[in-house]
């Protein structure tokens, strides 16, 4: 299910509604039932994969609990091969197998396998690595085996993070569900609150930039200069507000109910470096990625060279992450340079003087540059569009502009959303607005509430992590 | 007691958003009466469909039958025909069998009446979904609660609906005018068969399907019965164009004969009437010349 579908309008109020309506002994379930049908909304049987994931780990982290210490890492391996063999299949299988297939050809030898046609099942990467979270944390002898099979089931399916995160930890939500959340009015309206500021992030916004951007990105011969620096520009825009609208509406709705997940944004293209922005960007994951991985490795607690090395591996198994696409290793590839390029220059520009302003349109152009290779379908289609990005012409911005009408919605809503940002750089917008007037406040979630049905963008479009 | 604090508030709030989409409306309204629009100015039915008013002729279906009015074309059938006609066809892809016929009960619900209706008849619309309830054509429909009302009995799909409302809050609705679409000096130059295939394809957007043809054949025959209970003699006739097209026309014409058994409707099938592609602008609409030669040798017989 979509959160911007009227479904979910109408999923959302009734689901909230018997929540605090049942004992807290039964609300497990209903959540757990609400998180299946949210789930089987896409293609219902792939609920049984969920499922298997769901009963490996559940006897897995008992397992490497009980286990003696030298069966632990047994257990956890077996949890984290059956994990990735699924994950593996359904996205990568075709990807490797079609290399291998091209390898084939190169080599003239017949290499590879039928190309399978499966469908990915949603929000796969999520609560795969959700659920991977969950046996590493109790390995490391940082949490508990749950006991209750229906908890556990919903810390992996919860239906607000199911399938586009934030990815948790077990820490952090497992022991939420047993406890009783009551009706808080200040905790329900800000939900709510956060929910209305994503619901304008993606429909207004994210939806509206979609609009442009695939135009351009869908036929990248077809443009020079302008268009592709407006659409490149817009789709680091679009991506943001169309994940971190995503977000807004999980946490949001969580939030109603009780329940406190991690932020993943923040304001991340105000960070000054590369660095800063992956502290600031999809933070659950980044967060992942560095203490499942990046620490595995080793981390920084290495020689120099292996430690640059750690870091751009992280960042190009983060990018194999997103997608099973070329593109998507480049991207992180890309990032990851970016990081070991920031340490080797760090002596020299620690040196200079600091110019916010400058160091974040650097680190902007740098970021954008690279979403090239994200949004691209191809790596052939992206190079294109850097070719043809340097390609001005003297009636650009006429040809760049295809609705003048459109394309001002388009820079207003960024403008008011990046205002909105640096009035949050003390404090949550939320509290600002608790601050105010009551008919300031009302007039505000009135005008935001009339801004997304005027200018939003409605068909229900697909938000884009929930391929990965 | 919080709970109480919040649904109190929470009406309150929906109450406020209700009286804003009250006043909205009220507001769309003056825009919509800025201007009175003839039948050729405007591609919006509900803009044209006054009250009250007794029609001799009204024609429906898709493009095929708006070519009769655009143009100021309907000057000319009605000064042919000697007849007071309207046309509610939908054009730009909206003419399929669900939007004639819940426009034909928003003329009938508005008190208004016609001695016989012409509907040219497509089988594409039999095709497909995206002809019917899931076309998006109410986007230059005004909002008008019986049109609503009808698209929710007949399950026109959500997105189209939430169109409805939200397409009147643009630029492009509040700032049209009256505009009457040439197409007099528009000449076909020559018949393509590459064009004509790739029209053909661009109709037929899926493959017949007996389930979704079935499903529109009742709804065709809910349009009959519809004009009969309002004393409207109703005749189908295909169009004239050039498309040579046969696809899925047998069964309409299973269908139209079946209907000439039971209600006694007439059809006729006109579609391969004009080969010269002088009187078409493009291989499947008749240019201004095409419309005057087709009311006068094919219309006319059959409206008396």
């Amino acid at each position: 299910m979509l959160f911007n579908s009227i479904q979910f309008l109408i999923f959302f109020p009734v689901v909230t509604i018997l929540y605090f309506l049942l004992p807290h002994a039964l609300r497990w379930v209903l959540l757990l039932i609400a998180s299946c049908v949210f789930y089987m909304a896409y293609i219902p049987y792939y609920i049984l994969i969920l499922a298997f994931t769901i009963c490996v780990d559940y006897v897995a982290g008992i397992s490497i609990e009980m286990a003696p210490a030298h069966w632990k890492k047994t257990f956890l391996a077996l949890s984290l091969i059956s994990n990735i063999g699924i994950l593996a299949f359904f996205k990568y299988f075709n990807f490797l197998n079609d290399n291998l297939v091209e390898l084939g050809h190169l080599l003239e030898q017949p290499i590879g396998l039928k190309h399978l046609s499966i469908l990915l099942p949603i929000g796969l990467s999520f609560h795969t690595f959700q659920a991977m979270s969950y046996t590493i944390e109790i390995y490391r002898g940082n949490q508990k085996a749950e006991r209750h099979f229906g908890i556990f089931s919903l810390y992996v399916m919860f239906y607000p993070q199911l399938v586009a995160g934030p990815i948790e930890r077990p820490q952090n939500l497992l022991h939420q569900f047993r406890e009783k959340h009551s009706f808080d009015y200040g905790r329900v309206t800000d939900g709510l609150k956060l929910m209305l500021w994503g619901f304008f992030k993606k429909v207004v916004i994210a939806d509206r930039l979609a609009n442009y951007v695939d135009q351009v990105y869908g036929n990248p011969s077809a443009y020079h200069g302008l268009p592709i620096v407006i659409a490149t520009i817009f789709f680091a825009f679009q991506i943001y507000c169309d994940f971190s609208g995503y977000t807004d509406i999980a946490i949001g709705a969580a939030q109603v109910m009780g329940f406190h997940l991690m932020d993943n944004f923040n304001r991340p293209y105000f960070s000054a470096s590369i660095s800063e922005f992956w502290r600031r960007w999809h933070i659950s994951l980044s967060s992942w990625f560095r203490d499942y991985f990046y620490i595995s490795l080793g981390g920084n607690r290495v020689p120099v060279p292996r430690w640059y090395f750690n870091l751009f591996i992280t960042f190009v198994v983060s990018g194999l992450w997103h997608g099973a696409n070329w593109t998507f290793i480049i991207w992180g590839a890309l990032n990851g340079l970016y990081m070991v390029i920031e340490l080797l220059i760090s002596p020299v520009t620690s040196k200079l003087p600091k110019i916010k302003v400058l160091n974040i349109l650097i680190t902007f152009i740098l970021i954008d540059f690279s979403w090239i290779f994200f949004r691209a379908s191809s790596i052939q289609n992206a190079v294109l569009v850097i070719q043809n990005m340097f390609q001005f012409s003297g009636d650009g911005l006429r040809w760049a502009i295809f609705d003048k009408y459109d394309f001002c919605i388009c820079i207003v809503s960024i403008l008011f959303m990046e205002w909105v940002h640096y009035l949050e750089r003390h404090n949550k917008m939320r509290h600002f607005f608790n601050d105010r007037p009551f008919v300031f406040r009302w007039m505000m979630y009135v005008g935001l509430l009339w801004l997304i049905w005027v200018y939003g963008v409605f068909g229900a479009r697909e938000f884009i992590y929930f391929t990965f | 007691m919080q709970v109480q604090k919040f649904i109190i508030k929470a009406s309150v709030f929906v109450l406020i958003n209700i009286a804003l989409i009250w006043l909205s409306l009220e507001i769309l309204k003056v825009f919509e009466n800025r201007h009175s629009y003839q039948n050729w100015e405007t591609e919006s039915d509900g803009l044209i469909i006054p009250q009250n008013k007794p029609y001799d002729l009204l024609i429906m279906g898709s493009s095929h039958g708006r070519i009769f009015a655009r143009d100021k074309n309907l000057l000319r059938v009605d000064s042919i025909l000697h007849k007071n006609t309207i046309d509610i066809a939908k054009g730009g892809g909206g003419g399929g069998i669900v939007s004639n016929l819940v426009l034909l009960k928003y003329f009938y619900s508005q008190g208004n009446s016609a001695g016989q209706i012409v509907y040219f008849m497509d089988a594409w619309p039999f095709f497909s979904r995206k002809w019917n309830e899931d076309n998006y054509f109410l986007t230059n429909e005004p909002i008008r609660y019986q049109i609503f009302k009808d698209c929710l009995h007949y399950h026109i799909d959500r997105d189209v609906l939430l169109n409805y409302f939200k397409s009147k809050y643009t630029a492009d609705w509040l700032e049209q005018e009256p505009v009457s679409r040439e197409i007099n000096s528009e000449v076909l130059k020559d018949v393509s068969p590459e064009a004509i295939q790739k029209r053909l394809a661009s109709l037929y957007i899926e493959p017949y399907d007996d389930h979704v043809f079935n499903h529109y054949a009742a709804l065709l025959e809910e349009v009959v019965k519809l004009a009969q209970s309002h004393h409207s003699i109703i005749a189908f006739i295909f169009p004239a164009t050039l498309l040579d097209d046969n696809r899925g026309k047998e069964k309409v014409i299973k269908l139209l004969s079946d209907f000439k058994a039971k209600y006694g409707v007439e059809y006729y099938d006109y579609s391969n009437a004009i080969p010269d592609p002088k009187l078409y602008y493009d291989h499947d609409h008749l240019n201004t010349k095409g419309v005057v030669y087709f009311t006068e040798k094919y219309l006319r017989p059959i409206v008396q």
